[in-house]
């Protein structure tokens, strides 16, 4: 039986971008049959990563960053490519009573896994999601 | 939208909170701040999705209140948004209510 792995990728440069990107990953996680609050989880997660990619890029001037979604049997994994160099994504599961700073706690609770890998000039932020059995 | 009962005033949001319009919620929290009232309600029970720059704005509001000796407690709390409000431990440092009227009598003291 062949194996076929879907990719699908859009550009970000605005934030309007960002809200197409949300409810890409929506339409796909609907697809794939995930359950509604997955969906709409993996509809944040989308968000809270393209918005750190996009505060980044345009503080050092280096938007468009791109994402990619790719669909492997039960999992969906979205990956944020930016240019820089690699970050840590140490996720202090703590109280927060600051206005900042919540992003990757959500994430992280969100998505199966979820890393930071280099690419060359690039830096890739992984998302990984399995669908429930 | 706004009421008021007594000393009491609410807020109830009814969108959802996205990169979108999370500045205008920010702008709605911090004129209810500016109200006269000292205990402050904010009515979430319409909303399934916030993000983390209105979950932002929400700590602030609280953190912002209680240093002028008010009280802002969230109402409508449930769902996904009470899954999105445990990951982020809201409950360990906001008052949090399933409905409107838990919220107001937990402030008329029933």
């Amino acid at each position: 039986m062949k194996h076929t792995i879907m990719i699908r990728t859009m550009t970000i440069m605005k934030p309007a971008d960002i809200l197409k990107a949300m409810e890409v990953t929506e339409e796909l996680a609907e697809r794939m049959g995930f359950l509604p609050c997955d969906c709409l989880f993996l509809r944040l997660a989308t968000e809270e990563a393209c918005m750190n990619a996009y505060e980044y890029c345009q503080k050092v001037q280096k938007l468009p960053f791109r994402l990619f979604w790719k669909i492997d049997e039960g999992q969906l994994m979205i990956v944020v490519k930016q240019q820089g160099g690699c970050f840590s994504i140490t996720n202090h599961d703590t109280v927060n009573t600051g206005p900042r700073g919540r992003g990757l706690q959500l994430i992280a609770h969100i998505v199966d896994d979820v890393y930071v890998k280099q690419e060359g000039n690039n830096v890739l932020f992984c998302m990984c999601k399995c669908k429930k059995k | 939208m706004e009421t008021k009962q007594g000393a009491i005033c609410t807020l109830t949001w009814t969108e959802d909170i996205t990169l979108n319009n999370v500045e205008s919620f920010r702008q709605a929290l911090e004129t209810l701040l500016n109200e006269q009232a000292d205990y402050l309600v904010v009515n979430m029970e319409k909303v399934n999705y916030i993000n983390s720059a209105g979950l932002g704005a929400i700590a602030d509001s609280v953190m912002t209140a209680r240093a002028c000796q008010k009280e802002l407690v969230i109402a409508g709390v449930k769902g996904s948004l009470a899954e999105i409000f445990h990951i982020v431990k809201f409950s360990s440092f906001i008052k949090l209510f399933a409905t409107e009227k838990e919220a107001l009598d937990y402030f008329v003291g029933e």
